[in-house]
């Protein structure tokens, strides 16, 4: 018995069989080309990225109205919230903020707890002020992060633009890239919450003009009360950038970042090259480690 | 014994004297004109196939898609003389994938409409009357069947494969071939009960 497929005739003409064919010819070709076979996985990663990116950001909830001067905004979950000059604030869920003052020539923020960031318009009439417990971050247009975790330590973070942060009375611009720091003291020590500054450059592209700069307490110096215990808290250590060394306090001491040890000079000849006692400088003793590998003495059975 | 790696180029990608083992090692070897020889010869046997299988496909392109396939994976094929019947299985599977998707897009409510399938234009006038028949009842049926029971039926029933050979172009176990035929029947005799 004949298959059934013997009654069925499709025709297909030659003109379709080279349309085809040029069709397949230069797929083949593209084929054997040779491909980056990372090309589409990595597409496929920015897609998901992206993806991901926009559904954080859908899920974003937006305040209708822009705050309005002693409103207080407890976010339950992450909000963007609008601010009466343009700028954005964008709160993590649990983060709380007050919106102290609003004028033409002033914006302050009170950060009560949680983390927020905070998109501000260019404006250069107007002060914007973040303020988080006693530190205050005065903006110039830019975009950055205050985050204050429990009780005692404040975080600023900046994306884009400057920042003054004033804690202690020391004030510390922060350009992008660098975040600062700062950890309440404990109360215990008798003197009621102070707080130590620790400036942290995350990519300071300066590191090798970095000088520490001891900055002295508050009263400490000559005819300072000394019947008081040292408290090592009290000294603030503060890196800046050796430009900025001028304008360090009255009564810092500064202290540039120690040179490397001089290297024993590049021995010339062969000779010397090969000889490492001839290499070793005259003058200087020699290292007491030993330099090259020497094999164990054998280890010999005790006679008896 | 080795297998020949290099053959005396050909005049001309139309030539049939070449057998399709030749013409796989020679396109292997990267040669255009023995993949010429082979898309030739072999595209409208793989558009009649998968005409078969689901006529409502573009057959066409199916054909291509496979062949194409085919040609840029030479290297897998371990036995060249096989050629033919490891295209059928490449079609087989172009042809699962396209009844798939528009199974899925029917179901998301993207379905084209359906024509009624000509017939009448590929039966052949010397068709038996009874197979005639046989053949609308059995396209009538695979239509209403899900892909893979309609495939099991389309390749032993209008093919004319053995289960065995059907379980090979669709890569799947011999018992899962019965088992789908089985139900393809089933359905097909209710469907004709109804009718």
């Amino acid at each position: 018995m004949r298959p059934l497929r013997d009654y069925l005739e499709r025709e297909v003409d030659d003109g379709a069989i080279d349309a085809h064919w040029a069709a397949a010819s230069e797929r083949l070709d593209a084929a054997r080309r040779p491909t980056r076979r990372w090309v589409a996985p990595a597409l496929a990663a920015a897609a998901a990225v992206l993806i991901v990116a926009g559904v954080a950001r859908v899920t974003l909830r937006h305040t209708q109205q822009p705050l309005s001067p002693g409103q207080a905004l407890l976010a339950d979950a992450a909000t963007v919230a609008q601010l009466p000059d343009g700028s954005q604030v964008e709160l993590a869920f649990g983060a709380g903020v007050k919106l102290v003052s609003s004028a033409a020539d002033l914006i302050e923020i009170e950060v009560s707890r949680g983390t927020a960031t905070f998109d501000v318009v260019k404006r250069p009439a107007r002060r914007f002020v973040v303020r988080a417990d006693d530190v205050t971050v005065t903006v110039v247009g830019t975009r950055f992060t205050v985050k204050r975790d429990g009780a005692d330590t404040v975080e600023v973070a900046i994306e884009r633009g400057q920042v003054d942060v004033r804690a202690q009375g020391i004030v510390k611009r922060l350009a992008a890239g660098e975040q600062w720091r700062g950890h309440s003291v404990d109360a215990a020590s008798g003197e009621g919450a102070a707080r130590e500054p620790i400036i942290e450059g995350l990519a300071d592209p300066r590191g090798s003009d970095v000088v520490e700069v001891e900055l002295p307490e508050e009263g400490d110096g000559p005819g300072a009360n000394e019947a008081k215990p040292p408290r090592p808290h009290h000294r603030h250590k503060v890196r800046v950038p050796r430009r900025k060394v001028a304008a360090a306090p009255a009564g810092a001491a500064v202290r540039p970042r120690r040179p490397p040890p001089p290297r024993p000079p590049t021995p010339t000849s062969c000779s010397e090259r090969l000889s490492p006692r001839a290499a070793w400088p005259a003058g200087r003793s020699r290292p007491t480690t030993p330099t090259s590998f020497s094999p164990p003495t054998p280890m010999t059975r005790a006679p008896g | 014994m080795t297998r020949p790696t290099h053959l005396v180029a050909l005049p001309s990608a139309r030539r049939d004297d070449v057998t399709d083992a030749e013409l796989v090692v020679s396109a292997a070897a990267g040669q255009r004109w023995a993949s010429e020889a082979l898309f030739r010869r072999h595209f409208a046997t793989a558009v009649r196939l998968s005409w078969r299988l689901a006529p409502r496909c573009d057959a066409e392109d199916v054909a291509q898609d496979a062949l194409v396939e085919a040609l840029t994976h030479l290297k897998q094929l371990s036995n060249p003389a096989a050629f033919v019947g490891w295209l059928r299985g490449i079609v087989v599977r172009v042809v699962r994938g396209r009844l798939r998707r528009r199974s899925l897009l029917r179901r998301l409510g993207f379905g084209d409409a359906d024509e009624e399938v000509d017939l009448d234009a590929v039966i052949s006038p010397s068709t038996p009357p009874e197979a005639s028949v046989q053949i609308r009842e059995l396209y009538r049926a695979m239509e209403k069947l899900p892909t893979e029971e309609r495939m099991v039926l389309a390749l032993t029933r209008i093919e004319g494969l053995t289960n065995e050979e059907a379980a090979q172009s669709m890569g799947l176990s011999l018992a899962t071939v019965k088992r789908r035929l089985a139900s393809a029947l089933a359905a097909l005799d209710v469907s004709e009960g109804d009718a």
